[in-house]
């Protein structure tokens, strides 16, 4: 091992350290979510939650088709898959969507009296699809931060 | 202890690179590879091959709209190979700071 430090020159493996760093922020600039994913997404998760609300859960199956279909899409279009999601972000995500979730629908049911059926799945599905909407851009911000690069760069 | 290891394999400048790329992620187009090495087709297909051929890297081809994508992926062995190696990188550049 000794003979072969001394055949490498400490400024290649300096710039190889150098090289490394740049294809890896490359690939990770390229994993960064789009803008329209983040609301593709809340709008489905919102649909979700109105057609529960307003009792159509035979539909939920084309609304998870869609949702799969868009990730797949995303894949497809930006040419990379991520590896890793940002384990902590993603806990303190579903640790809020979750509860929400479900908190929403039983809601939205509680309140068709009061709103209406038009007014209670719609309110409880915009609450959510704004809440998936604001982590997205959260989750955007977290990536291009890693990269060091600012919003708009 | 884990022992740091020097790899000849992905020390070559294009091998480091696609290596360096793809530890991200969980896969990458070979387009977008192409793309971000700046190189030939033939030439990324060549070292791609070679880390295949060591076990470090996996393909996978899909079909979307008829056009055949291929898309590229550690595997854990190169995975694991990559990150020794930048561990090796770095104790040599730590060493040779010390030494001087």
């Amino acid at each position: 091992m000794a003979e072969k430090e001394d055949r490498i020159e400490t400024s290649d493996v300096q710039e190889s350290l150098e090289v490394i760093e740049k294809m890896e922020r490359a690939a990770l600039g390229r994993a960064i979510p789009p803008l329209w994913l983040g609301a593709s997404i809340a709008l489905l998760a919102g649909a979700l939650v109105a057609l529960s609300v307003a009792d159509f859960r035979e539909y939920h199956v084309y609304i998870i088709l869609l949702m799969a279909f868009v990730l797949v899409y995303k894949a497809q279009a930006t040419g990379v898959s991520v590896r890793q999601f940002p384990s902590k972000l993603t806990a303190i995500a579903l640790g809020i969507l979750i509860p929400l979730f479900f908190l929403l629908i039983v809601g939205g049911q509680a309140l068709t009296g009061l709103l209406g059926s038009v007014w209670a799945p719609l309110s409880a599905g915009a609450i959510l699809a704004m809440t998936v909407f604001a982590l997205s851009l959260f989750e955007r911000r977290w990536h291009l931060t890693r990269i060091g690069v600012e919003e708009g760069e | 202890m884990k022992m740091p290891r020097f790899d000849t394999v992905i020390h070559a400048p294009n091998r480091l690179r696609i290596c360096a790329f793809l530890a991200p992620l969980e896969e990458a187009e070979f387009q977008v590879l192409r793309a971000e090495l700046d190189v030939s087709d033939s030439v990324l297909s060549k070292h791609i091959k070679q880390l295949e051929e060591v076990g470090y890297v996996k393909q996978r081809k899909s079909k979307m709209n008829g056009r055949q994508r291929t898309w590229a992926c550690l595997t854990d062995k190169g995975r694991k190979a990559f990150e020794d190696h930048v561990e090796e990188l770095k104790r040599l550049v730590a060493s040779a700071e010390k030494s001087t």
